[in-house]
């Protein structure tokens, strides 16, 4: 049993193999999580990626649109993840970007438990780097997923439209009510306004360390903000993080491309992510900034 | 270290030849120990010292019982160990709920007990510990009690390798101390039952690696305000996809666990016996978490509450008292609380349902409507109270669910969380269907049909792994 278990297995690998080779497969990512680690794997694995210029940043980074930004800039930008994230898969991914451009907005944020051990773990790194089937960019359930999908929705819908939700309005009374919106937005401001000052110090001296290793090995570390809502650009945290990029990496001994006008974007409704439309303007801006980097303007 | 990491894999080896090597024969259960200790170490670092000082207070308890002559004395020893057992239980796991029910979260109780944390595994050990104290005291005022000829190291190393034997130390299963000692002994790599080992280890990452862990990626949606402008059916079928994904984590983490106990001789016994398929609420907490069922309901309902020899009442009402306990063993939030006294409740109302219409036939029907009231009225919808982190999160959950009826459907997502709950689906069919001729098959003779794609996934579709649910228990 054990041995045709197995059997059965690798012959399954190697048709799989074949298919994802030559049948009409494509990358797929089932989730944002797994969109980081695609991202990630395809720049640890690309030796041309990896003399990129780089974009470290979070899901507010994130809204800028890659394809608008110069060649030679690849984004590992992490939504749900951290800055520190991409200073450690630069790191370990042995990269030599000439620029990197460093999101100042969530720093205080710590870097993902277990992520750069799933990436650079010898079992995983070196199975993934030459078996690129293995990636999880080519997972079984992702490239099936689409299919499926397609087949479900109309049955979902019609389940949802006749049975299900048809039942539910019976429960719901006369007054539809939501939960309490307020007391999110009072959390939400709560701990947006929460500083820890031994946090910021031992993050700070960090971020120093880590910027002076990078400077040391010839890359140029650039420092920037994303806009986001006036109510967040001045709360404590925020005031917290300019003043201690200040005192730690104060400017004129490290680099910072020029703030932008906060005024002129728009965010949506949790007040830190740009809007379609602003994120699509901002790109435009931050492109001529990386240009003006490149060029040593700042 | 997770049962799941690439450094476990190494760990694992180094420990497996060093226990069948030749020469280290006799050491055998030094070397378990010596790596159990290693492997907490490894995940809980400075609470080691808790889990010696526990196994040790054991130890020495047990032998207290054990060599004392006298009735009473055992008696005093047993109400002390046990006490002692839940005292620790008490001041580490629920110290922090007790303070912040009392103290405001800037009182300097309330920080310590924030800055401490929760020792990893000790419901388990601690549990162990008790029916370790229980049993010897139990087995030593038997009428046919033979007093073993073993001296205190003896005793000391089997009742250390009972309590820290690394493939249930985190998450159990719970031991029991009649079940495991007898199997205490030199262990031979030709008397490996591979089969056996094989099957538990592909079952146990199957469900882990690729069902529990891929599906936490979507079930991370259960959150506000995530969560808020998700239709009803989207909030269903994640809350659905999270009984599986809580299924698929624990159940993976108690098959790998006999898959590893098995590699080194000894059997554990069995945690889940395909609870889905259970037709009332009573039957599930015989097929769920069997090993902490079966003690809650010898030590606690039976032995503690006195179960059903004080009349009927009683006993329904101590049926809700064992509940609650299971509740709060869970967690140490009021929330478990309230989840124990839901299933308490549906318990007891279903024991005078069934008492009041066990006459009326129609027994399929009956079984039917039974899974169907226990897993859409009570297992799921408590669910929510497992999930949230707050009862104000389970309760904005239930409000949103009744009232999100107007939002679209997000038909990727109800994709992917059936897709990934499909083999929890399937496994349990076949169960049910297990005596008809194909599934007797394939079982019987093309077992490799069930095995061989379970390895396929999991060589390329697995996830990043993450810590197991139960280790917050």
């Amino acid at each position: 049993m054990i041995f045709r278990s197995v059997l059965f297995a690798v012959v399954a690998l190697a048709l799989y193999a074949a298919y994802i080779n030559y049948g009409n497969s494509a990358p797929v990512a089932q989730h944002q999580w797994q969109k980081n680690i695609i991202r990630t794997q395809d720049y640890v694995y690309s030796d041309s990626l990896r003399k990129c210029d780089v974009i470290l940043g979070t899901s507010l980074t994130d809204k800028v649109n890659a394809d608008s930004l110069p060649a030679g800039v690849y984004m590992l930008t992490y939504p749900g993840f951290s800055v520190w994230d991409g200073f450690e898969i630069v790191r370990q991914g042995n990269g030599h970007p000439k620029y990197m451009f460093v999101e100042q907005n969530a720093i205080l944020k710590p870097a993902t438990p277990n992520f750069e051990d799933y990436i650079f773990n010898e079992l995983n790194y070196y199975s993934k780097k030459h078996v690129p089937i293995l990636q999880d960019a080519y997972q079984p359930v992702g490239q099936v997923a689409g299919y499926i999908n397609l087949h479900a929705e109309p049955r979902i819908q019609l389940f949802s439209d006749y049975l299900f939700n048809p039942v539910l309005r019976v429960f719901q009374g006369d007054t539809i009510k939501t939960i309490d919106e307020t007391a999110h937005y009072a959390e939400m401001k709560r701990l947006r306004n929460a500083v820890d000052p031994v946090m910021v110090k031992e993050m700070f001296t960090k971020l120093k360390k880590e910027v002076d290793w990078f400077q040391k090995r010839g890359t140029k570390v650039y420092f920037y903000g994303t806009p986001v809502h006036q109510e967040v650009y001045s709360n404590d945290q925020s005031q917290a993080i300019r003043a201690a990029f200040a005192q730690y990496l104060p400017a004129g001994q490290y680099h910072y491309l020029p703030d932008v006008d906060i005024a002129q974007y728009e965010t949506i409704r949790d007040q830190i992510h740009l809007s379609g439309k602003s994120a699509r303007e901002y790109t435009k801006v931050f492109a001529e900034q990386i240009n003006g980097a490149r060029q040593n303007k700042y | 270290m997770l049962f799941t990491d690439a450094k476990f894999v190494y760990f694992f080896l180094v420990v497996f030849i060093l226990f069948y090597l030749k020469p280290l024969k006799k050491y055998q259960t030094h070397i378990l120990i010596l790596s159990s200790l290693v492997f907490y170490y490894l995940n809980s670092t400075t609470f080691l010292i808790l889990l010696l000082f526990s196994a040790t207070m054991n130890v020495v308890v047990s032998w207290l019982i054990t060599k004392s002559t006298e009735f009473k004395r055992r008696k005093v020893y047993v109400t002390i160990g046990i006490t002692l057992n839940v005292l620790i239980l008490v001041f580490f796991k629920y110290g922090l709920m007790v303070v912040s029910t009392f103290t405001k979260e800037t009182s300097d109780v309330y920080n310590f007990f924030l800055i401490m944390g929760l020792p990893i595994g000790i419901s388990f050990y601690t549990f162990e510990g008790i029916s370790l104290l229980f049993d010897t005291y139990k087995s030593r005022n038997a009428s046919n009690y033979v007093p073993a000829h073993q001296n205190f190291y003896t005793h000391f190393k089997d009742v250390f390798l009972f309590i820290s034997f690394f493939p249930h130390l985190i998450a159990g299963p719970i031991l029991r101390a009649n079940h495991f000692f007898p199997q205490i002994a030199v262990k031979r790599f030709n008397a490996i039952n591979w089969q056996y080992c094989f099957r538990k280890l592909i079952l146990g990452y199957f469900l882990k690696m690729v069902v529990a862990n891929n599906l936490q990626y979507f079930t991370v949606w259960l959150q506000s305000p995530a969560m808020d402008t998700l239709s009803s059916l989207t909030l269903f079928a994640l809350i659905l996809g999270f009984t599986f994904q809580l299924f698929a984590d624990f159940a993976g983490y108690s098959y790998i666990a006999l898959g590893l106990a098995g590699l080194f001789g000894y059997q554990l016994e069995e945690n889940f016996d395909y609870p889905f398929v259970s037709s009332s609420l009573s039957e599930l907490w015989r097929r769920w978490h069997i090993t902490l069922s079966s003690f809650l309901r010898y030590y606690v309902y039976t032995n503690l509450l006195g179960g059903g020899r004080r009349g009927k009442i009683v006993s329904l009402f101590n049926i809700f008292i064992t509940m609650v306990i299971a509740g709060l063993w869970h967690g140490s939030k009021w929330s478990f609380a309230i989840w124990g006294s839901i299933h308490g409740s549906a318990l007891v109302i279903e024991h005078l349902v069934k008492k009041g219409t066990k006459n009326w036939g129609f027994n399929t029907i009956r079984n039917i409507l039974g899974w169907i009231i226990s897993y859409f009225f009570v297992i799921v919808p408590c669910m929510a109270l497992f999930r949230f982190p707050t009862l104000q999160g389970a309760i904005d959950y239930g409000m949103l669910f009744i009232n999100n009826t107007e939002f679209k459907d997000n038909y990727n997502l109800i994709t992917y969380l059936c897709i990934y709950s499909s083999p929890i689906v399937l496994m349990h069919l076949l169960y049910r269907f297990k005596e008809t001729i194909t599934v007797k098959y394939i079982f019987s003779k093309a077992e490799y049909l069930v095995y061989g794609p379970m390895l396929f996934f999991i060589i390329i579709n697995s996830s990043q792994s993450s810590a197991f649910i139960y280790f917050n228990f």
